[in-house]
């Protein structure tokens, strides 16, 4: 079998998966909506109390429009792929895991590919277009470049939540440092707020840090914030980021694996 | 009184073996306790750079804020302790068909329950809370008969967040299956973090009276501050009890309408 016929069968099966929650989406878009519109009225009284028209960068209007496109690239991201490996190596399940004829790192991402497909459909698009339609959204040319730096965002978040998954071979349970991932890479990703409301220390050092990429980058060029020049240098840096923590996964994944006993508890 | 005596020995069973399986993985816990102390302070650090960066929420200064996010994070840690697992133990319950269990043991349904849902890790968020509330009562220099009505506030506050957690233990009975339903109270909890006077007046009217989530901080806040006449407790008491009752009335529907499934 080719990996194509593989990797479609994969893709099929966690579609599926997926569709089956088809009633969990649309509360879930409700709920994403309820906080964005909080977040509207919470930032509107700031706006408007500071007589600022920019704040921290933004535009009131920039500013919501991050926060939608931030729902958005969280949906994309969302995956559970550490707590998923951690279950299968406290369970002893991993052995079967390890039994498929694909390497085990590979068909995972494509059944999160696959489970994705259906998330973008039921969950990503319709967030954004009531996006368009109830905070006036404005899409430029320059957005379009959105999908490539998503892209690599998403290979990149991917890589890290794997990583925090494998060193379940040495915790036996790391519910804590799952939580720790979510908690710190959801900060310094700006997913909660924008990265240059933060001093300027913590702001150059993000530079030297993966997470921005993942999400405050992808939403800031989606804004439009920068030149296009500028946005092939940021998928180099992504690129170099996947690549060395692939590197790092794949290290720990091996050394992981001969630990493996496959008792589980 | 003997019921009330059984249902804290079992709570206090409840509330020992959630501790002893915390802490069966030593390192786990440390670094639970550690991302949960970060997650509760993300309001006040965010508060504390919208401060920065701006003149912050019309009519409070940044400490007034962090005692108003103190209390927030004090309410929701108790429901993250204490009542919050209410609805997701019934959740569970009914989807993997154990409910009739619990429907067959003779004490209070709602104490066993409440007694299964304890979650050891919700005394993080209470300490979290607790400390902003000590920090900022202190630099504001709050001391007086007034924190009475203040801890009077909180403890309506409770009984909200234990309300909210029976309805939504409810709704999870009628609609089985529906994890979605786990996010009413986060949403509910959004509402908790900003002062309610940001909001249009509908959206007001909605968490003053209906969803009264205003006694989960803005009241409490407001009255220690003078921001609200003292008088105007009543507008936070009364929607707060009619809730409670409505959740009494509307959890009994439900293990109605569930026994009544076949159950």
């Amino acid at each position: 079998m080719g990996i194509l016929t593989q990797a479609s069968a994969v893709i099929k099966t966690a579609t599926k998966n997926v569709f089956a929650y088809r009633f969990d989406f649309f509360t879930n878009i409700i709920f994403v909506y309820i906080t964005l519109f909080a977040f509207y009225f919470i930032w509107h009284s700031i706006y408007a109390y500071s007589g600022q028209q920019i704040i921290a960068g933004y535009t009131f209007n920039q500013l919501i429009t991050y926060f939608v496109l931030s729902s958005v690239t969280m949906s994309l991201l969302w995956n559970d792929v550490d707590d998923k490996v951690s279950r299968q190596v406290r369970k002893g399940k991993m052995t079967k895991a390890l039994l498929y004829p694909m390497d085990y790192i590979i068909r995972n991402l494509f059944g999160s590919m696959g489970g994705k497909s259906m998330v973008i459909l039921l969950q990503t698009l319709p967030v954004f277009v009531l996006g368009i339609l109830v905070f006036g959204i404005q899409i430029k040319w320059a957005s379009l470049l959105y999908l490539p730096v998503m892209l690599l965002a998403y290979l990149l978040n991917y890589t890290i939540c794997f990583i925090v998954g494998a060193t379940s071979f040495w915790f036996k349970d790391n519910k804590g440092l799952i939580s720790i991932r979510q908690a710190i890479v959801g900060f310094l990703a700006g997913s909660v707020i924008p990265l240059s409301f933060l001093p300027l220390f913590l702001q150059k050092l993000s530079w030297f840090m993966p997470f921005q990429y993942i999400s405050f980058i992808p939403i800031n060029t989606f804004l439009g914030k920068y030149e296009p020049v500028f946005i092939l240098q940021i998928l180099g840096v992504q690129l170099v980021w996947i690549f060395v923590l692939y590197i790092i996964l794949r290290l720990l994944w091996n050394s992981g694996i001969k630990r493996y006993t496959g008792v589980g508890q | 009184m003997k019921d009330i005596r059984r249902f804290f020995k079992i709570w206090a069973r409840g509330f020992s073996l959630s501790m002893s399986s915390q802490l069966a993985y030593r390192t786990s816990f440390v670094l639970l306790v550690f991302s949960l102390i970060f997650s509760r302070l993300i309001g006040p650090i965010i508060t504390l750079l919208v401060y920065n960066a701006s003149q912050g929420i019309p009519g409070w200064t940044l400490l007034e804020m962090i005692l108003f996010q103190g209390v927030a994070v004090f309410v929701f840690g108790f429901s993250h302790a204490f009542v919050g697992g209410i609805a997701w133990t019934t959740q569970e319950m009914v989807n993997e068909g154990e409910f009739e269990m619990v429907l067959l043991r003779p004490f209070y349904i709602l104490a066993n329950v409440a007694s299964r849902a304890i979650d050891f890790h919700g005394i993080t968020d209470i300490l979290v809370g607790l400390t902003l509330i000590i920090f900022a009562l202190i630099k504001l220099h709050l001391i007086g008969w007034m924190l009475l009505a203040f801890a009077l506030l909180i403890l309506l506050a409770l009984i909200f967040i234990f309300s909210l957690n029976v309805i939504v233990a409810s709704l999870s009975i009628i609609f089985v299956q529906v994890e979605a339903l786990d996010n009413i109270v986060g949403s509910v909890a959004q509402f908790s973090g900003w002062p309610i006077t940001i909001y249009p007046g509908g959206v007001k009217f909605l968490l003053t009276f209906i969803i009264p989530v205003a006694i989960a901080s803005y009241w409490p806040a407001s009255v220690l501050l003078g921001k609200e006449p003292l008088l105007n407790i009543v507008l936070a008491i009364i929607p707060v009890f009619v809730f409670f009752i409505f959740s009494m009335w509307f959890w009994t529907v439900a293990l109605k309408k569930y026994q009544s499934a076949g159950g």
